[in-house]
């Protein structure tokens, strides 16, 4: 990608990193004036604006100096360096400490496997058993389920539920070529910038998904099922679906998403991977 | 006699009892050492993980670039065998594209003994390689699928993670760290549960 396009993806990504952090901590913090400046907002505001006018800073510096264009790659030693920080950091902060990680409920591991749904749809991932299987029969069946369900779920359940929404994310990523989209050569600066955003999010659940099945797979002994208790109301959310409101949004959703391929508006994986990042971390966030 | 079966059977209760402690002690020290451990074992399995994504990877980007190789066909030169494995490689030479005589590496991982085996230096065999600029491996093609369908390049990483993830079962406490809500919750996990 160019060194616009790559200042760009670092805003998106430093940014997600920042909403993230500071939706896992409750988004409380001091209020925070600066004379001359409208208004008091906090920390994690202050620190979003910063990042967004540090890179308007580089970009239009890079473009000064005739530098804007010059293609970079995970190949120069410096960017490497920079994305294994940034990976160091989300497994620190995200999947060994508790810092960043989104709190999900019903309603987000809903609208995945819809998302899941209509991606094997459009990608034409539906013609063999095991697509038809992982990609239509289970995620339909789970949706019914939680719709169905009125009551909280078992902390087992939870767990099991929780470990194929992560599974869901991971087909999503793969079924939708987020890997290779992410080191394109050509980035447009919009792209650059969401493919930031994604890769920060696809990253941490990635990630996190590991220790996860390790999680779910130690249950397999009943004597560690006490453990699993504890740590599934952090996880995830007993908020139940409001059927009505859910059915209308996510029709929304899946119409905005089939609007963006007749028109072709972002590049379908963009869009499958904000579609994700909006519903679980904005429109759907669990409760307090 | 009965004096002496009755000193007998004193001296075996004894022994067993000493032989139970001994085993509840050992018991005690494994039970320690694999909780000690638990947390590298999370590590290694984290880190075994992204090695298997990695070997895929590299091995898919291999496959893709021999889609797109030339056939042709070469003479064995020699087997080579290597100093510090068992592996043994196959070396060729052939005429490619650009009319340049080049040298050739075939590792024969991928194929069965009996096809290695039947393999002979002076032999014509028919390979699929890379255009100049490439690495020097080729592939025989007549087998290719054998190739296509390799997964030994995971095996060792497997059974690490095998066994870490044997140990992380035991005492999976570490996995919980962080994340937990519920104070005061004690484990019940070991192996003397």
């Amino acid at each position: 990608m160019t060194l616009n396009a790559f200042v760009l993806f670092m805003l998106g990504a430093l940014l997600e990193i920042v909403w993230l952090w500071d939706d896992a901590h409750g988004q409380v913090g001091e209020w925070i004036q600066i004379r001359f400046l409208p208004g008091a907002f906090r920390l994690a505001q202050w620190i979003q604006g910063g990042l967004v006018v540090a890179a308007g800073l580089l970009a239009g510096i890079f473009s000064v100096f005739q530098v804007s264009k010059t293609q970079v790659s995970m190949d120069n030693p410096l960017i490497g360096m920079i994305f294994v920080a940034m990976g160091l950091f989300i497994f620190g902060a995200g999947v060994v400490a508790d810092g960043l990680l989104p709190r999900i409920n019903e309603q987000s591991i809903l609208i995945v496997q819809l998302l899941v749904i209509l991606n094997g749809v459009l990608s034409g991932a539906l013609s063999n058993v095991w697509g038809l299987f992982f990609v239509l029969i289970f995620p339909a069946a789970l949706a019914l389920y939680l719709v169905w369900n009125r009551r909280p779920l078992s902390p087992l359940l939870k767990a099991l539920i929780y470990l194929w929404y992560l599974a869901s994310l991971l087909v999503l990523t793969f079924q939708n070529g987020s890997a290779e989209f992410f080191t394109a050569a050509r980035l447009s600066l919009s792209d650059a910038y969401f493919s930031g955003i994604a890769f920060i999010f696809i990253l941490l659940h990635g990630l996190f998904s590991i220790r996860f099945f390790l999680i779910v797979s130690s249950l397999i002994l009943p004597r560690n099922r006490l453990l699993v208790a504890g740590m599934m109301p952090r996880l995830f959310a007993d908020d139940q679906v409001p059927v009505r409101r859910f059915v209308l949004f996510g029709l929304g959703v899946l119409g905005l998403i089939l609007l963006n391929v007749w028109l072709n508006l972002l590049p379908r994986t963009i869009m499958l991977n904000l579609a994700v990042i909006a519903c679980v971390q904005f429109f759907f966030k669990p409760r307090p | 006699v009965r004096f002496v079966v009755k000193i007998l059977t004193k001296k075996m209760k004894n022994l067993l009892s000493h032989l139970s402690n001994l085993k509840n002690i050992l018991l005690t020290y494994l039970d320690g050492f694999i909780l000690i451990i638990s947390p590298l074992m999370i590590l290694l399995f984290i880190v075994g993980v992204i090695a298997l994504m990695d070997r895929t990877g590299n091995h898919q980007s291999f496959l893709r670039k021999m889609d797109q190789g030339l056939v042709t066909t070469a003479t064995v030169s020699s087997l080579l065998h290597s100093d510090d494995s068992d592996e043994l490689n196959i070396a060729v030479n052939f005429i490619d594209l650009l009319q340049q005589e080049r040298f050739g590496l075939i590792k024969t991982m991928y194929y069965p003994t009996e096809i290695v085996n039947s393999i002979k230096p002076g032999d014509i065999v028919n390979i699929r390689y890379l255009e100049p600029g490439y690495e020097s491996q080729v592939i025989l093609n007549d087998y290719y699928a054998n190739v296509r369908n390799y997964f030994g390049f995971a095996y060792d990483v497997i059974v690490v993670m095998v066994v870490a993830w044997g140990f992380i079962i035991i005492h999976p406490e570490f996995l919980f760290w962080g994340f937990s809500e519920e104070k005061g919750v004690k484990s019940k996990a070991g192996i003397r549960q």
